[in-house]
């Protein structure tokens, strides 16, 4: 099917394979629909029926998406990260679009799950291995159709190489009742087949930046930040800037990734401050002595990246991923007191 | 909060947009201007046309709701930080049920409610955050 779109700057117009979603298609053809989760939740991919097109053209999909909440139905409003289109179309996309192409396009991908690791009592990680390799940038998330879970989800990718990859590690939290979790947890996906659609998301590291960087993270939050770490470690960036990590985290049972983060920061010395921020207990003497590398603080991440960071914004890029709340402070704190530009502050909204 | 604050750290602070992309931060600070006014000053009187909401950068605003066409009861205390003068934020762009008056020198940011819904209708995340908290307003108002 063709898809005609009317944006604020033009016409454009791409094609759509049958039970396609219509974002997906607009952005693996290198138009930049907007989108920010890509999986429903967060309404930024809202488009509208031309009033040409009859109201049967487009099937919007997932009835229950969170992300309906922010639509208007009666002007045939519609998520084009759900949506399907049954013949050709035209719709309206209230945004300025670029048709040129993406700096890394994403495209439908096979995988099939290895690697599964449980980390701590509640989150595990596991590798995706792609049929095709992918190339992407540090910090962006791919799609995935995981067993039992209908549609995508999306994940961030806590790997990074400097080429296209055929591996793909990403983090899950469990969630009760979260069929793709328990089923992780329980060792039942080892092997299993996956659909993958990516790379997708625009809060990247970019090297060429050249800028100190400051990543706070909370909980799986911290998967983006790791593949940010790995690049500027790659990168030789720590030989001339300082990357200050916050990483969040209810108590020393709830952290992870901690050997990883204990590598780089022994590696790279006073360049690499990760200071793990304990919400509910004091850090313990055990904890401090085995990983002397590591910083460890008692508060949220925002509370302790405030009282570490102060006067020490400048020249900074931020990077945030967490749970809401987390991140609303996070930014409160990095406008307010860091006055960083929203340039500077980089971010999805996977909620 | 430093002496002369930035119209993107008034917003920050205050709750209404707590929680709102900072690139729309950004666009609202620039539809905004910080006001002066001096003690006894009203910000506005019931039965005014509602064009505008306010953020509290210093001060001090005695708010009180109307009742009938009636100021109601002695009012309660705006302070810093606080976002007032809801009526503006309605869609039906009804006129004040309330009247707001300076009992000092004050200094408010002040948003054209017309040009922040252009603002937040391009954001639909932060447009829903920030109406969500418009109804706890309106409901906190008349609940307590």
């Amino acid at each position: 099917m063709r898809i005609d779109v009317k944006a604020k700057n033009g016409d454009f117009s791409f094609d759509c394979e049958e039970g396609e979603h219509v974002l997906y298609a607009g952005l693996r053809q290198g138009i930049d629909l907007p989108y920010e989760c890509a999986t429903g939740t967060c309404g930024t991919c809202k488009a509208r029926s031309d009033e040409e097109t009859p109201g049967d053209t487009i099937d919007a999909g997932w009835t229950d998406a969170p992300g309906r909440a922010y639509l208007k139905p009666k002007r045939g409003e519609f998520l084009m990260c759900q949506a399907c289109v049954r013949e050709n179309c035209r719709i309206v996309v209230p945004s300025k679009l670029n048709g040129g192409g993406l700096r890394t396009q994403p495209a439908y991908n096979d995988g099939v799950i290895t690697g599964v690791r449980r980390l701590n009592h509640d989150v595990a990680d596991f590798v995706v291995e792609l049929e095709e390799p992918m190339d992407f940038r540090a910090g962006q998330f791919a799609c995935l159709s995981t067993p039992g879970v209908t549609g995508f989800r999306a994940y961030s990718m806590v790997n990074y190489a400097n080429e296209a990859s055929r591996e793909l590690r990403f983090v899950v939290k469990r969630k009760p009742g979260g069929a793709f979790s328990d089923a992780l947890f329980e060792g039942r996906v080892d092997g299993a087949g996956l659909r993958v659609f990516g790379p997708l998301g625009k809060a990247v590291f970019d090297p060429a930046e050249n800028r100190n960087v400051l990543c706070a993270a909370g909980g799986s939050g911290v998967a983006g930040m790791m593949a940010i770490l790995r690049h500027a470690d790659l990168a030789d960036y720590y030989r001339e800037h300082v990357v200050n990590v916050f990483f969040g985290v209810r108590t020393g049972q709830d952290a992870f990734y901690l050997d990883e983060l204990v590598e780089l920061a022994e590696k790279h010395g006073d360049a690499l401050n990760v200071c793990i921020a304990l919400s509910e207990e004091d850090a313990n003497d055990e904890l401090r002595r085995s990983m002397p590398a590591l910083t460890f603080d008692t508060g949220f991440a925002h509370e302790v990246m405030a009282r570490r960071m102060k006067d020490r914004y400048e020249n900074s890029v931020a990077f945030v991923a967490g749970p809401p709340p987390m991140v609303d402070a996070v930014l409160r704190i990095l406008i307010v007191e860091g006055r960083l530009p929203a340039s500077d502050i980089r971010y999805d909204k996977f909620s | 909060m430093s002496e002369s604050p930035s119209k993107m750290e008034v917003l920050a602070r205050a709750e209404l947009f707590t929680g709102v992309d900072p690139a729309t931060l950004e666009m609202i600070a620039a539809i905004s201007e910080f006001r002066h006014y001096e003690e006894g000053d009203y910000v506005y009187q019931m039965g005014d046309a509602a064009d505008h909401a306010f953020v509290m950068v210093s001060g001090r605003i005695r708010y009180t709701l109307g009742v009938g066409n009636r100021p109601g009861g002695s009012g309660s205390m705006v302070t810093s930080h606080m976002t007032f003068g809801w009526a503006a934020l309605i869609d039906e762009r009804p006129r004040r049920v309330a009247t707001a008056s300076c009992l000092e020198p004050t200094v408010l940011l002040v948003i054209d409610s017309r040009k922040l819904f252009t603002v937040l209708e391009d954001d639909t995340v932060s447009g829903m955050l920030v109406m969500r908290r418009i109804a706890s307003m309106i409901a906190r108002n008349f609940l307590e």
